[in-house]
C-alpha cells in the first residue's frame, strides 16, 4: 500500500506541477547594451543588420570609385539610398538596414547622403508652407536640393536548408552602386552569413 | 490516509479544465462563424478566453482562430499579428514537453500542448501571404510562399520515417501500419506562390511553383481529384482578374466512446455504440481475461457546406464561377487518419494499463480491508462485533474506493477535440480576362438550389496588366 501512496503522490504532483497556471514564471526586464548580440529564434535581427552594414559601407569606402570620383570633382559624391529588396524567407525590416546603411555612409565623411523620396516629399511640404508662413529671410528656397551622383540598390536572399529540428540558413546580402547619371556600376559588394539553428525535441 | 487518496484524486481529475476540451463556447462561436458575424465572432474567442477556455497549452489555437477571423474581417494587420505569434509559437512547440508527454500517457492528450498539425502550419502562411496581398505588400507575400516552400520540403522528409520508427521500437505491444501517401505538397499555397512570383517578374520560380502546383495535385490522390484549374505563364499572360474565396467550415471533432475487453493475451476493442461483433483484437502478451475498461477517441465529423457554387460578375455581366482549388477539410481528414493510428494505439494502451491498475488496487484494497476486519475482530467483544455487522461500514468503504477508482479511471479518458473553429473547409480560385479599367465585382454564392444565399461587392476594382488584380472573400456557413 505505501508503494501505490508513493505512485499517487507522484501523479497528484506531477498534474500540479504541470496544470497549475499560477506557477508560471513572472515577467522580468533587463536592460542591455544595443550592441549586444541576441540570437533568440535565430532569425534575421539587429546585430545582423548592423554587421552587414558595417561590413558593406567599410568595403564601399575602400574601393576605387570614391577616389575617381574625387579626384574628378573634387567634391565628395552625393549618395541615395534606393530600395533594398526583401527575397528572403523572413519578414526583414529593410527600413532599419536601410537606415544602418545611411548611418555607416554619413559617419565615414566621406560622402554626402540624399534623403529618400519619401523623406524629400516630408522636407518639400515643409518648403511649400515655408513659402507662405515663414519671414522671408528664413524662407528656403525651391529648386536647390542637391541632386544624388551614385543610387545604392540592393537585395537580400535566403537559402534554407533543414530537417526537423536543425536548419541552415544562409543570408546573402547584395548591394550596388550605380552611377546615376550614366547607370554604370561603379561598385558590388556582397555579404554572407550563414547560421545554423537548432531546437530541441524535448524539454521538461 | 492512503484509502482517501482515490477520492482526493477524482476531486482533482474532475475538476481540472485541462484534462478536457472546454466545449462550451463552441456553438456560440460556430453561429457567428456561419453567420458572417467576424467581430462577434472575434468577441466571442476573446470572452472565451478571458474566461479561461484556451488556456496556455492551447494558445496557438487562439492565435490561429484570432488570425483566421481577423483575416475575414478584412483586418490584415491584425490578422498578420496573430498568424506571425502562431508561427512563432508552432515553432516554439516543437520542442516537446517530457512532463505533458508523461502525464497524456497517464491521463490523456489534452494535458498536451496543442503542436498544431501540419496543415494548419501551412494554412497559417496562406493566410499571411493572402494578407500580404491584400495591403498591396508583394515582396511580403513572398516570403510567406518562400516560407511555405521550406515548410512542406521539411514534410516530405519527415513522414517517411514515421511509421518505420514506430514499429522499430522495442518489442511493440501493437505493430499497425499507415497510409502510405501523406499530405506533403500544398496546391493552394503552390497556385498562389505562382501568382506571386509571375507578376514579380520571376517567370522561371512562376514555372516551377506551377510545376509544383500539378505535382501536389498528382502525388496526393487522396486530397486532390484532378486540377480544379489549369495554370500555365501563357494563361497568366493577359491582363486577369483574379478571385479566392473560402467557404464553409473544417470538420468538427466529435468523441466517440470504445471499450476494451480483454481476453488471455488479446484485446478486443470495439466502439461502444456497435457492439463486440465489430471489434478488433490487438495481441498483448501475458495479459489476462476478464477486464472492461470504457475510453473515447475524437473522430472528424464534415460540417454541412451551403455553398456549392460562386459565380463571379463585372459591372453585372457574368464572367465565370470560381473552381474548388483545394479542400481543407480533405486534407485535415487525411492528415488526421494518419494520426488516429497513433492516438488510437495510445490510448489502448494507456486505458488498459490504467484500468488493470485500477482493478489491482481495488483487489488490495478488498483483501487489506478484509485482513483489517480479521485483526480488528480478534480485539472486538462480540456486542461490537453485532454493532459493526450491522453498519456494514466496511463494504460501503470498498464501494467508494472502486467508484472513486473508477471515476479516475474513465473521467480522466476524455477525447482530445481542440480544433482551429476558424479554419475554412474549402477553398476557391479563379482567374478572368478582362481589359484594363476599373470594375464593379460582384460575388454570388449559391447553395444546391442554385439560390443566392450571399453576395459579396467589391466597388472601383484597378485591373491593369501585369499586376495581381485579386479580390478575396470568404463565406462560412
Amino acid at each position: 500500500m505505501k508503494g501505490s501512496l508513493i505512485s499517487l503522490l507522484m501523479v497528484v504532483s506531477l498534474l500540479m506541477a504541470v496544470l497549475l497556471p499560477g506557477c508560471a514564471p513572472s515577467t522580468r526586464v533587463t536592460r542591455i547594451e544595443s550592441t549586444t548580440p541576441t540570437d533568440l529564434s535565430g532569425r534575421w535581427n539587429d546585430t545582423d543588420s548592423r554587421l552587414v552594414a558595417d561590413e558593406m559601407i567599410r568595403d564601399v569606402l575602400m574601393r576605387p570609385w570614391l577616389k575617381e570620383h574625387v579626384a574628378q570633382t573634387a567634391q565628395k559624391p552625393a549618395v541615395i539610398v534606393g530600395q533594398i529588396r526583401n527575397l528572403s524567407s523572413e519578414h526583414i525590416s529593410t527600413e532599419t538596414f536601410i537606415k544602418d546603411i545611411e548611418r555607416e555612409l554619413i559617419n565615414s565623411g566621406q560622402v554626402r547622403i540624399v534623403a529618400a523620396r519619401d523623406e524629400r516629399r516630408g522636407v518639400r511640404d515643409e518648403r511649400f508652407e515655408q513659402q507662405h508662413f515663414a519671414s522671408e529671410a528664413s524662407m528656403k528656397a525651391w529648386a536647390k536640393e542637391l541632386g544624388a551622383d551614385y543610387m545604392l540598390i540592393g537585395s537580400i536572399k535566403t537559402i534554407t536548408d533543414a530537417i526537423e529540428g536543425k536548419q541552415v540558413v544562409y543570408y546573402q546580402t547584395d548591394l550596388e552602386l550605380v552611377q546615376i547619371e550614366s547607370t554604370e556600376k561603379v561598385w558590388i559588394g556582397s555579404k554572407k552569413i550563414k547560421k545554423v539553428i537548432e531546437r530541441d525535441k524535448v524539454r521538461w | 490516509m492512503n484509502r482517501l487518496l482515490p477520492f482526493f484524486a477524482a476531486a482533482v481529475v474532475a475538476g481540472c479544465a485541462a484534462l478536457y476540451t472546454d466545449t462550451r463556447f463552441h456553438d456560440d462561436l460556430s453561429r457567428q462563424i456561419r453567420g458572417d458575424q467576424w467581430q462577434a465572432a472575434i468577441d466571442v474567442v476573446a470572452k472565451a478566453k478571458e474566461k479561461g477556455a484556451y488556456p496556455d497549452k492551447d494558445r496557438l489555437l487562439y492565435l490561429l482562430d484570432m488570425g483566421a477571423l481577423h483575416h475575414y474581417a478584412g483586418e490584415y494587420e491584425q490578422s498578420n499579428r496573430y498568424l506571425e505569434e502562431a508561427e512563432r509559437t508552432s515553432e516554439e512547440l516543437f520542442t516537446a514537453s517530457i512532463s505533458r508527454a508523461v502525464l497524456s500517457m497517464m491521463l490523456n492528450d489534452n494535458v498536451l500542448e496543442y503542436r498544431g498539425e501540419d496543415y494548419e502550419e501551412i494554412y497559417i502562411n496562406v493566410f499571411k501571404a493572402l494578407n500580404y496581398i491584400a495591403l498591396g505588400q508583394h515582396d511580403e507575400a513572398l516570403v510567406e510562399i518562400r516560407r511555405i516552400d521550406i515548410k512542406l520540403q521539411l514534410l516530405t522528409d519527415k513522414y517517411g520515417k514515421l511509421v518505420d520508427a514506430l514499429n522499430g521500437a522495442p518489442d511493440p505491444h501493437i505493430r499497425f501500419s499507415a497510409p502510405s501517401v501523406d499530405f506533403h505538397n500544398d496546391a493552394l499555397g503552390r497556385y498562389l506562390g505562382a501568382l506571386l512570383y509571375y507578376y514579380d517578374g520571376k517567370h522561371d520560380d512562376a514555372r516551377i511553383e506551377i510545376e509544383n502546383y500539378y505535382r501536389a495535385i498528382a502525388a496526393q490522390p487522396q486530397i486532390y481529384s484532378q486540377p480544379a484549374l489549369e495554370l500555365s505563364l501563357s494563361v497568366l499572360d493577359t491582363t486577369l482578374l483574379h478571385v479566392m474565396a473560402f467557404t464553409g467550415t473544417g470538420p468538427e471533432k466529435v468523441a466517440i466512446d470504445f471499450r476494451v475487453h480483454t481476453g488471455k493475451n488479446h484485446l478486443l476493442v470495439f466502439p461502444a455504440h456497435r457492439g463486440e461483433r465489430f471489434a478488433e483484437r490487438f495481441a498483448w502478451e501475458g495479459i489476462s481475461e476478464g477486464y472492461y475498461f470504457k475510453f473515447s477517441l475524437p473522430e472528424l465529423q464534415r460540417v454541412n457546406n451551403r455553398v456549392v457554387a460562386i459565380e463571379v460578375h463585372a459591372d453585372d455581366r457574368y464572367l465565370g464561377t470560381l473552381r474548388p482549388i483545394e479542400d481543407l477539410s480533405r486534407v485535415a481528414e487525411v492528415t488526421f487518419q494518419r494520426r488516429k493510428s497513433l492516438i488510437y494505439l495510445k490510448a489502448i494502451v494507456r486505458t488498459t494499463l490504467k484500468g488493470i491498475a485500477g482493478q489491482k488496487a481495488k483487489e488490495k484494497f478488498s483483501k487489506d480491508d478484509e485482513q483489517e476486519n480479521k485483526d480488528q475482530q480478534k480485539n472486538q467483544t462480540d456486542k461490537e462485533k453485532k454493532r459493526e455487522k450491522k453498519s456494514g461500514r466496511s463494504g460501503l468503504a470498498e464501494w467508494f474506493f472502486s467508484a472513486a477508482v473508477d471515476a479516475v479511471t474513465e473521467i480522466s479518458e476524455q477525447a482530445d477535440l481542440r480544433r482551429w473553429h476558424a479554419m475554412p473547409a474549402v477553398a476557391h480560385a479563379g482567374y478572368f480576362p478582362l481589359p484594363e479599367g476599373t470594375y464593379n465585382i460582384r460575388l454570388d454564392f449559391l447553395d444546391a438550389h442554385r439560390q443566392i444565399i450571399f453576395q459579396k461587392f467589391f466597388p472601383r476594382v484597378q485591373v491593369q496588366r501585369s499586376r495581381l488584380n485579386m479580390v478575396e472573400a470568404a463565406l462560412l456557413q
